[in-house]
């Protein structure tokens, strides 16, 4: 499977750029792939994303993987792990909930069955096999940290998890797109002329096939919008794109 | 009937083939593109084998550097006749060079300077196309003034300082005439054709080395985002 990544900071943050990646390979079987958000109006939210993706790379590489364990079960087991850790490091660290505000959109990847599923805590935008979807929560999202106190009395986990996260099964991967909400951010920064066909970036990025196997495509595409079309980004955005 | 004569292109090669590298099989977002424009007239053979030494030790030492996927060069050389010995290609496929090949009469400065920057500025047009972002490096290496270009200095001086009013390109670009020894009046040179900065080097193999480490320290800063200023 070939995987093209992009992560770029908006023009509304003056300094940082409040998004973050993660790939992580658990074995020849799975990989892991997520885009992270951090809350702008929160606190320090370049740390809470990349906080974020670090725990929940570490507690998917400390999995026990049995062969009989479905995604589903992954899932549910590492995210349960990531929360009881983001819990510890918050009191460890007298850490605000405000501090650990991000959203977090993962695509759990079986290598040898090729299915797949997507996991969304928060907005964020995905594309499946030339569908996507756009996750909005009214800049409300319900994030992850804001249940880290409900943990101790959830009695089951995977239907809390069902409930509480947008989940999308993917029975064969062939091109799959998971984005933090930033690739709807994009602007025109010229008054545009008319036309016909105007591009639509979300599209170019996780649909168009130009540059196609180029592994720096994501990035060329986001210079060409920037040069050609004058187009740039208002909010962070951090994208994976998977072709199988 | 008036006697029209046509002008005598048997000196300039309009056949010159850059064989830059195909922008699509680029796998970096921003490129570095060094140009060189080598003076090999018959004047250079004083302090040649120190050249070929020095830049051939330029592009083992760039070919093991971090910068290595991004940076793309292109060699001209010249005497009466320019000669493109390299289009633009990744500093790893660059071959050892031996400027004391082709030496001969005569300096088309302007010539070489004008299809250098040409080249540089087509293969940028078509690298920005395509999603490459780009800094252009152009280093001239001369040792004496132009005495047969058919194209004037000026023409060299519009195209650079059109480039530097926009503003896309202001900061992207940037020009170094090297004059070596003091045969010649490198500045006129320079401010003629509007090349920004001018470094006049001795012959010694010292000092030619410390040219082409000045020229390894620039292509690293401008790789790191800072401008170049060039003390020597």
């Amino acid at each position: 499977m070939e995987m093209y990544q992009l992560i770029r900071k908006g023009e509304m943050h003056k300094v940082f750029c409040e998004d973050f990646l993660l790939a992580t390979k658990l074995n020849e079987q799975y990989t892991v792939y997520g885009v992270f958000d951090g809350c702008s109006s929160a606190i320090n939210s370049h740390f809470a994303s990349a906080l974020l993706a670090k725990v929940v790379r570490k507690e998917l590489q400390s999995l026990v993987i049995e062969p009989f364990n479905s995604i589903s079960t992954l899932f549910s087991n590492s995210i349960f792990r990531s929360m009881r850790s983001l819990q510890k490091i918050k009191n460890d660290l007298l850490l605000e909930t405000d501090e650990l505000l991000s959203t977090m959109i993962l695509l759990f990847v079986d290598n040898f069955s090729k299915k797949a599923q997507i996991l969304a805590f928060g907005d964020g935008f995905i594309a499946i096999n030339g569908r996507s979807v756009s996750i909005d929560q009214n800049n409300s999202p319900d994030y992850l940290a804001y249940h880290l106190d409900e943990l101790e009395n959830i009695n089951d986990f995977g239907k809390w998890l069902n409930e509480k996260a947008r989940v999308f099964e993917i029975s064969e991967i062939q091109d799959v797109s998971i984005s933090t909400d930033g690739i709807n951010s994009f602007q025109s920064s010229e008054i545009a002329e008319e036309d016909d066909n105007p591009i639509i970036p979300s599209d170019y990025f996780t649909n168009n096939s130009f540059l196609l196997h180029n592994k720096s495509m994501l990035a060329r595409k986001y210079n060409i919008l920037k040069t050609k079309y004058r187009m740039v980004n208002q909010d962070d955005i951090a994208m994976i794109r998977i072709i199988a | 009937m008036k006697n029209v004569s046509s002008p005598n292109y048997a000196d300039l090669d309009f056949n010159l083939d850059f064989a830059n590298f195909n922008p699509e099989e680029i796998e970096v977002d921003e490129t570095i593109n060094a140009v060189f424009v080598v003076d090999t007239s018959y004047s250079v053979s004083t302090y040649i084998n120190e050249l070929n030494t020095a830049f051939n030790d330029f592009t083992e030492s760039m070919q093991k550097s971090h910068v290595a996927d991004k940076l793309f060069v292109s060699i001209i050389e010249f005497d009466k006749k320019v000669r493109v010995s390299s289009g633009f290609r990744p500093v790893g496929s660059i071959p050892v060079m031996d400027f004391s090949k082709n030496l001969g009469g005569w300096t088309s400065l302007y010539d070489a300077v004008f299809t250098g920057l040409k080249n540089s500025l087509d293969y940028r047009e078509n690298l920005e196309n395509s999603g490459v972002e780009t800094k252009t490096l152009l280093f001239v290496i001369t040792d004496g003034e132009d005495n047969s270009s058919k194209n004037p200095a000026s023409k060299v001086k519009q195209i650079i300082t059109k480039l530097k009013k926009d503003e896309k390109s202001a900061f992207s670009f940037t020009s170094v005439l090297f004059g070596v020894g003091d045969q010649a009046n490198f500045e006129k040179a320079q401010l003629d054709m509007g090349i920004e900065h001018l470094a006049q080097i001795g012959t010694s193999g010292d000092e030619i080395k410390k040219m082409i480490g000045f020229i390894s320290q620039s292509i690293s800063s401008v790789s790191a985002g800072k401008s170049l200023t060039p003390v020597f």
